[in-house]
């Protein structure tokens, strides 16, 4: 490891809130381990344990690009509540809950996901395009998230103009409304 | 459901790709149809999301960038076996650590437990020995204190075991009293051979050995003989028994040594008849206690009119006196040949008329404390 200058808890919320891939990498290797040891006492695998590390981590980025969010405790210590939270979900899903969990953390309480009903969560967007299938969820992401226009993708799926593909893509649209439940 | 059509435009609507024209017939469609307002909404919360999940995904992938980074750099691989190990050691170094740790206690505690406990039973040894000689100190004193209480109970009852009071029925000092007050020197029955004194407290003041010659246990009555070498005799009695019977509210009273002074108590005969209507006894409402026994009731004129034998428990200033008729007969029981000197009642009586403190002043000479020893 290269020595780096050690970064105050102020310039990691502050990296995360810029954008700063640099501070994001570093704080991403930092907490790891803990997360790891966690899940991995808690009847998990490593990969599982990664999962709700990253969602913890883009639930944390997430809440700081939201100006309103106040962060009452340490990074550490939130990332570490995530988890646990999340982890015990995952438990309860899998009804592999035992009563009790191994803490080695001081933990927050996290609130029940707040934003759920007013916007689509990064899991349920998922979860629904999934569902959604071949080729609905290409059409929509290329789209949506590509950005690429009704011409290209008409190009790429084999439409025979941009007209069909717009037709094949209001329909996915109208099934993934269905599926999500607006 | 929307048309194609309808969503097209909700979605250039959303995109800002409508015309001026086309904008403002959109806009107003929209508000005066709902369910259009709301496709709106829905395609406006589908677009966030899609935002939303792009960023996130873009995120993710980064994130996985990370991973794969730190993986490449921690030298080993995540399958490895001594990660494994490494896990092992992560997910149960804590516990082994207590485990470890409370093994050492115990381990230490206890040698240093039974080092202590060494050095304490030699400490110990000696204070127990010292504990057993003061015991036995203790249990000697505690016997000394007991015989001390024994001799002192002993004292106690040589001073007098149980008293009552007589009164002199001859000059030739044949006196009477209760048979339970003497009982424990009937030689026959205890096999004991107390010491019967009899003691005046008056003026002149008496002290003589006495016997008993004769005791009738139903009635409670004892005969007594002053058997003292000086006893000169009683001379001329001032009062005789009473050969009539009371009547009922007749004024009665009586002289006694409940304690060791004499006591003047009176009251009246309140029934011929006894406890249980004994028909030998009266009922008289004197006053009395346990030294009262065995004294003389007089009526005014200074006669005895019974003896006292017992007080009703239950009831106050209640108390039973046996009837001169009664003593008369137990007199005839006592054989003759048993007495050196016969039994001679007195006759006439000098105190009738008399006041009562000049009464009781003649009387007094003629009643005595029975002590047993």
């Amino acid at each position: 490891m290269n020595q780096l200058k050690i970064l105050t808890e102020e310039e990691f919320v502050e990296g995360i809130r810029q954008d700063n891939r640099q501070i994001m990498n570093r704080l991403y290797k930092i907490h790891f381990p803990m997360v790891l040891h966690f899940v991995n006492t808690n009847n998990g695998t490593e990969d599982e344990a990664k999962d709700i590390y990253q969602e913890a981590f883009i639930i944390l980025y997430e809440n700081l690009q939201n100006p309103d969010f106040q962060l009452n405790c340490k990074i550490k210590t939130y990332i570490y509540s995530v988890c646990r939270r999340l982890w015990l979900k995952n438990l309860y899903k899998k009804n592999k809950f035992l009563g009790k969990i191994e803490d080695f953390e001081d933990f927050i309480l996290i609130e029940e996901d707040e934003q759920v009903d007013t916007e689509i969560h990064f899991g349920q967007m998922e979860e629904a395009l999934n569902k959604l299938g071949e080729p609905c969820r290409t059409i929509l992401e290329d789209y949506y998230i590509q950005k690429l226009s009704m011409n290209q993708i008409a190009e790429k799926m084999g439409y025979t103009n941009a007209d069909n593909a717009k037709t094949q893509k209001y329909k996915c649209l109208n099934r993934l409304k269905k599926i999500i439940g607006i | 459901m929307m048309t194609n059509k309808q969503i097209e435009q909700i979605e250039r609507y959303l995109e800002g790709q409508l015309s001026a024209k086309e904008l403002r017939q959109f806009e107003e469609e929209l508000s005066n149809d709902k369910f259009l307002a709301q496709e709106v909404e829905a395609h406006q919360k589908l677009r966030k999301g899609f935002d939303k999940y792009a960023k996130s995904k873009q995120l993710k992938s980064m994130l996985n960038e990370f991973h794969e980074e730190m993986a490449a750099q921690s030298k080993v691989k995540p399958s490895s076996l001594n990660f494994s190990i490494k896990l092992f050691q992560k997910k149960y170094l804590p516990t082994i650590a207590v485990a470890a740790s409370v093994a050492l206690i115990a381990v230490l505690s206890t040698v240093f437990t039974l080092d202590y406990i060494k050095t304490l039973e030699g400490k110990q040894y000696s204070r127990v020995q010292q504990l057993a000689r003061e015991l036995n100190q203790t249990k000697l004193s505690i016997n000394d204190l007991k015989n001390t209480i024994k001799a002192q109970e002993n004292q106690h009852s040589r001073v007098q075991k149980s008293g009552g009071t007589c009164f002199v029925i001859s000059s030739d000092g044949y006196l009477i009293t209760n048979y339970h007050v003497v009982k424990k020197t009937n030689q026959h029955l205890e096999g004991m051979a107390d010491s019967l004194v009899i003691e005046s407290m008056t003026n002149a003041q008496h002290r003589y050995r006495i016997e008993m010659i004769y005791g009738n246990k139903d009635k409670d009555i004892a005969i007594l003989k002053i058997s003292d070498s000086n006893f000169t005799g009683f001379g001329k009695l001032p009062y005789t028994l009473e050969k009539n019977i009371a009547d009922l509210g007749e004024e009665v009273f009586t002289l006694a040594y409940p304690k060791d002074d004499i006591v003047y108590s009176e009251g009246t005969v309140s029934s011929k008849t006894g406890f249980d209507s004994d028909t030998t006894e009266y009922q008289v409402s004197i006053p009395v206690n346990r030294g009262n026994s065995g004294s003389p009731v007089f009526n005014s004129k200074g006669n005895i009119i019974g003896v006292i034998t017992k007080k009703d428990k239950d009831s106050e200033g209640v108390a039973f006196a046996l009837k001169t008729k009664e003593l008369f007969k137990i007199l005839e029981e006592v054989h003759p040949d048993s007495l050196k000197i016969p039994i001679v009642l007195p006759k006439s009586n000098k105190l009738a008329g008399v006041k009562r403190p000049q009464q009781i002043k003649k009387l007094q000479d003629y009643i005595f404390q029975v002590k047993v020893y």
